[in-house]
């Protein structure tokens, strides 16, 4: 509220005291009517509005195949377009000879066609997350370029405000954003709000070195203050700043803020660490063994291909460049073992919960590693998969990436389980976003960059049945002709393609703030009574074109 | 008189709506009625519900950055504030985090460290260093941020810590006496004033409610536990941090 108009709201105030006396009320009655008016007004503009909106941000930095998303996604089950054998996620053995096939899975809620991760759930069945997942495919990224796209995920213009970032400005929690890794650095707000940045070095799994310790240390030694003559007397330093009429209302926040966090004491945030962390080590663990997961990878034994007339190992083992699988690896569901994990993913997603669920924070954003830890031969020896993955459509990638995806799935169910306890899940947006997808070679050995093809997918508790919007074309392209297929124009945005503005609008939307980008199109409807689902008619349209 | 009565009443009520009315200060969050369906060429983004009233200009002061707050810090508390560790842990902690505290990150926080054994040179820990910082935290810190939590967090064990070291308590205390000889400063408006001073170096002098209040801290007769929880109630106060 600017200056001007808190004179003229005191003056009316004066004056209304005046009327209320008039009246034959007593003054000191009028008084303190007004006055507890005017301090419930005051204490309105000084917290903020308090929305209840929950929002976490996945950046898959470095662009990993899009198969959580929509690969092969064909909503009506049919595979026309694409060229069949090598891309699909299905690996398998045809004839002895291994390779991907072209084999979606179909969500038995919604009928929709989805890529076949989501229904490895390590428990069995599907994920139940799928029930509330929306598939954003046919996104025209628009840029190619790593760091560019990976930031317009969060903020469509460059330099502008992030979806985080205009958020927080409605938080009255202790830390109005948590942010990590690269995504952090392009948190912005219209008001000068710092988020609270974490980062996951773990020592051992009750060692003091987590993440939560760490942000909690900031505060560890003070105690609340108790007596009442400074609390009186912070109380008269609040009133001087707001006179003099330099008062900032983040500081005064921060205090507020502070003294709840001590009043509720650091060790109970910091004591709850050792057990979340081993959970979501377990989930990994468990996401990474081979139980349920025929709907992706085949029950039998998965060899090896030949090795090629020219001795060299066969373009569809490549783990890197000019690097192959061994020879002495005799089944390709060895792959991955429990050993497997994702650097970082298990601090994540305890400090996540840990934070949300005990209300230090309600948005938090952060950016997922690869894998780590894949055999690569008959012995001991291991190698690691990073996002950035040149070699998308070999088995390795097929397989790797697939499991990297479930132990994701795994770890956002629980997190979700958690949040529906705690009757936080039908305010929450998790979105998923990266800088571009990939368009695998057609011989199967490798890709390259795709942002016109590229997809999002967004999970939330406002979502009630599994949403597919977005029209894919044949990828003409010679070197990667029928494989995964381009962004195609919709009836949504004018017959264009979708673009990430409209992704981070209809993201917005859901949050119930502002658009930061300066388009787009809504991609959800709303169905009221805070639930949103597929839009009708053609405008809702998953489609594959010619 | 019944009727004079039920007039004053009724008054009494249209007043209070009146008031209630005028209250609706805090704006909504942009509430959206969603659905592509809805499309027009004329549609805008904000075209939803009530009108917004947001100011053109939103005045936020510029708070101190890392560097004054340190500084101010040291001015107050004396050298021992760096002398002794723990008191220089505490103010270290402003200056490393820069993105609690605001930038800008200086190129000579890209330092590298070098190894005594084998000579070899390594880039500072990303933690500290500014464009070498791993993740571009550090880059993309705040010029000048707003308060935030860990702001305060990092204020109020600074000012704890450093009242709780007698040589730099007793420093701070130094400079409110009447008299170099007095054993404490007398629990006087003047010597309250200076204690105000020491934070507050430009801003107005405070009202008398501000000064009574830091008197009833420090206690009559003054002691130095008053004193001492009277420099730490303006230590963490905050607002002196405001240019």
């Amino acid at each position: 509220m600017s200056h001007q108009e808190n004179k003229s709201r005191r003056q009316f105030l004066e004056n209304s005291i005046k009327s209320l006396s008039l009246l034959g009320v007593s003054s000191v009655l009028s008084n303190s009517i007004v006055q507890t008016l005017m301090e419930s007004a005051h204490a309105a503009e000084t917290v903020g509005v308090g929305s209840k909106k929950i929002y976490i941000y996945f950046s898959f930095d470095g662009g990993p195949p899009r198969w959580m998303f929509d690969l092969p996604l064909t909503p009506n089950g049919s595979s026309d377009l694409f060229t069949p054998g090598g891309f699909g996620t299905y690996v398998g053995t045809t004839n002895r000879s291994p390779e991907a096939l072209h084999q979606p899975w179909q969500d038995p809620n919604s009928q929709l066609w989805l890529p076949p991760v989501w229904g490895s759930r390590p428990g069995g069945g599907a994920f139940n997350i799928v029930n509330n997942a929306f598939f954003i495919r046919g996104l025209d990224g628009e840029i190619n370029n790593h760091e560019v796209n990976r930031m317009r995920n969060q903020a469509p213009i460059l330099g502008g405000t992030s979806i985080a970032g205009s958020l927080s400005e409605l938080m009255t929690v202790p830390f109005p954003a948590v942010v990590s890794n690269s995504i952090g650095s392009v948190f912005k707000a219209t008001k000068p709000i710092a988020p609270v940045t974490v980062s996951y070095e773990v020592n051992g799994t009750n060692g003091a070195n987590n993440p939560v310790s760490r942000v909690m240390s900031y505060f560890s030694g003070s105690k609340p203050i108790a007596n009442p003559n400074i609390l009186n007397a912070l109380y008269e330093f609040d009133q001087y700043s707001k006179s003099i009429g330099v008062s900032q209302h983040t500081l005064r926040n921060s205090k507020d803020r502070a003294d709840e966090l001590l009043n509720k004491g650091v060790s109970a945030f910091t004591s709850q660490w050792s057990a979340v962390y081993t959970k979501y080590q377990n989930r990994i663990k468990e996401a990474m063994v081979d139980t349920n997961t025929s709907s992706f990878m085949s029950t039998q034994a998965i060899p090896l291909p030949p090795l090629g007339s020219d001795g060299n190992p066969d373009g569809r083992t490549t783990i890197g460049t000019n690097m192959f699988l061994a020879n002495t690896m005799t089944d390709m569901r060895n792959l991955v073992q429990d050993t497997t994990t994702v650097n970082g993913m298990a601090a994540t997603f305890a400090t996540m919960e840990i934070m949300i669920v005990n209300g230090l924070t309600q948005i938090y954003t952060c950016s997922l590693d690869g894998l780590s830890n894949i055999k690569r031969d008959g012995g001991t020896a291991t190698f690691g998969m990073a996002n950035d993955q040149h070699f998308i459509g070999s088995l390795v990638s097929t397989i790797a990436t697939t499991f990297y995806y479930r132990a994701i799935l795994n770890c956002v169910e629980e997190l979700v389980s958690v949040l529906k306890q705690k009757e936080l899940f039908g305010d929450t947006v998790i979105q998923f976003g990266s800088e571009f997808n990939r368009n695998p070679k057609t011989i199967g050995t490798g890709s390259d960059h795709g942002p016109a093809g590229s997809s999002a997918l967004v999970i939330s508790g406002m979502i009630e049945k599994a949403v597919v919007i977005g029209n894919i074309r044949k990828d003409t392209n010679a070197n990667s002709i029928g494989t995964w297929g381009l962004s195609a124009g919709h009836p949504a945005t004018n017959n264009k393609p979708f673009r990430l503005n409209d992704v981070v609008k209809t993201v917005c939307a859901l949050l119930g703030i502002e658009n930061v980008s300066n388009n787009g199109e809504y991609l959800l409807a709303n169905n009221g009574g805070g639930k949103w689902g597929r839009i009708s008619g053609v405008k809702g349209e998953a489609k594959n074109v010619s | 008189m019944s009727r004079n009565i039920f007039f004053k009443t009724g008054l009494l009520v249209i007043g209070s709506l009146m008031i209630l009315q005028f209250q609706n200060c805090s704006q909504l969050p942009a509430e959206t009625t969603m659905s592509s369906q809805e499309m027009t060429v004329d549609h805008m983004d904000n075209d939803h519900g009530l009108p917004s009233t947001k100011p053109a200009v939103d005045y936020s002061p510029v708070l101190m950055d890392r560097w004054e707050v340190y500084s101010l810090l040291t001015d107050i508390f004396g050298p021992d504030s760096l002398a002794v560790q723990v008191n220089k842990n505490a103010l270290e902690a402003i200056v490393k985090d820069m993105s609690v505290f605001g930038a800008p990150c200086s190129i000579n926080d890209n330092y590298k460290t070098k190894n005594v054994t084998t000579g070899a040179l390594a880039n500072a820990p990303s933690a500290d260093a500014c464009s070498n910082s791993d993740t571009g935290v550090a880059m993309g810190a705040a010029i000048h941020p707003g308060g935030n939590v860990l702001r305060q967090g990092v204020l109020n064990n600074a000012c704890r810590v450093l009242l709780d070291q007698a040589k730099t308590l007793d420093y701070a205390l130094a400079q409110l006496k009447d008299a170099p000889a007095d054993v404490l400063p007398l629990n006087s408006d003047a010597n309250v004033l200076k204690l105000f001073r020491l934070f507050y170096r430009t801003q107005p002098l405070p009202a008398q409610s501000l000064v009574d209040s830091l008197k009833v801290i420090v206690g009559s007769p003054a002691t130095k536990d008053g004193w001492k929880n009277a420099v730490y109630t303006t230590c963490v106060s905050s607002h002196w941090q405001v240019l």
